[in-house]
């Protein structure tokens, strides 16, 4: 009987290992790593004006292929950071990537694409963010991942680095290229 | 002082503290932000009512109604647009839920997947109560001897 009773006793410390464990790991999760709603839903179309020309063009150009749609915006300095790699994935050119500009001034936009090249086919304007809110965005910069049907299949939000890049989007666009 | 002496003052003095920090809750700071204007009284109640139960994904321990983060002002001027065309507070749920998920919603809802989020606390009081039952009991049967006057054998 007073095995028993240690076994007892060491259940309050073993259920606190156990939470502790949880709440240990958690510690590393990143609070902005909300799962999309979107995912797996038909992407929200828009008619907007094209940053560069100042025409209105349609979102539907994003359809009947795999693409990425990047947010982003020249007062965000997270931003800055993946630029180098926006301009890679533009001049691989494996998946086209086209850009809404979040809550931005043009002029600024524009002369930040002239200065620092400019890695979109087509960069969208969103200033005042209803775009925004249509899709579900929290904050910059996100990444969307759009198959052939105009499907959201992948959203990650945060700086997009190399590796990420690699073993998120790539990886599923070669699935997806397999789709119909 | 006395050892009871100090307990006691301990104890009002933490009583204090605490009854301070409840006050302190009750008088809120002004808002940090350009409050949306209404026509009717009715659609100022429904605004405040909604952006209650909506979080800020910003600042996430905050509800859409006190944050002052940029997506929480252009939420918000989503919320009081859709109020101003008479849209009811389910449709206007709906709709932040389409985009950004049930973590939108301050409470999250009682569903399958949130059933340990809110029945958690309540099952492990049981258990906690369950293990003191059963401690308890086993003490008494333990001192019950006492009772009776006999002293316990070291």
């Amino acid at each position: 009987m007073k095995r028993f009773r240690w076994l007892l006793y060491s259940l309050p410390l073993l259920f606190l290992l156990i939470v502790g464990a949880f709440l240990w790991k958690s510690l590393s999760n990143n609070p902005a790593d909300v799962p999309s709603a979107l995912i797996d839903k038909s992407m929200p179309h828009f008619s907007a004006s094209n940053l560069l020309t100042g025409k209105k063009e349609s979102s539907s150009v994003l359809q009947g292929k795999i693409a990425i749609l990047n947010i982003w915006a020249t007062w965000c300095e997270p931003c800055r950071q993946e630029y180098p790699l926006l301009l890679a994935i533009s001049r691989q050119a494996k998946v086209p990537l086209y850009g809404l500009n979040y809550k931005d001034n043009r002029e600024t936009a524009k002369n930040w694409l002239r200065q620092y090249g400019n890695p979109f086919i087509v960069s969208w304007e969103d200033p005042i963010g209803k775009i925004g809110v249509e899709w579900g965005i929290h904050g910059v910069p996100e990444t969307f991942l759009i198959d052939k049907k105009g499907v959201i299949r992948y959203r990650y939000t945060g700086v997009l680095t190399g590796e990420i890049f690699r073993k998120e989007f790539m990886s599923r666009v070669e699935v997806l290229q397999n789709e119909k | 002082m006395k050892n009871e002496q100090f307990h006691t003052a301990c104890f009002v003095f933490f009583c204090g503290l605490f009854l301070l920090v409840l006050l302190g809750n009750a008088v809120r700071a002004e808002q940090a932000y350009v409050a949306e204007v209404f026509e009717t009284q009715a659609q100022e109640a429904q605004f405040e009512h909604i952006t209650k139960q909506l979080r800020c994904l910003v600042c996430q321990n905050q509800t859409l109604a006190d944050s002052s983060a940029g997506l929480a002002e252009d939420l918000r001027a989503e919320v009081a647009a859709r109020i101003r065309v008479g849209e009811s507070d389910n449709e206007i749920f709906t709709f932040m839920v389409e985009r950004y998920g049930d973590f939108i919603l301050y409470n999250p809802p009682l569903k399958m997947t949130t059933a340990l989020l809110w029945l958690g606390p309540f099952a492990l009081l049981g258990i906690v109560f369950l293990i003191w039952y059963g401690v308890a009991q086993g003490s008494f049967r333990k001192n019950k001897s006492l009772f009776k006057g006999e002293r316990q054998p070291k």
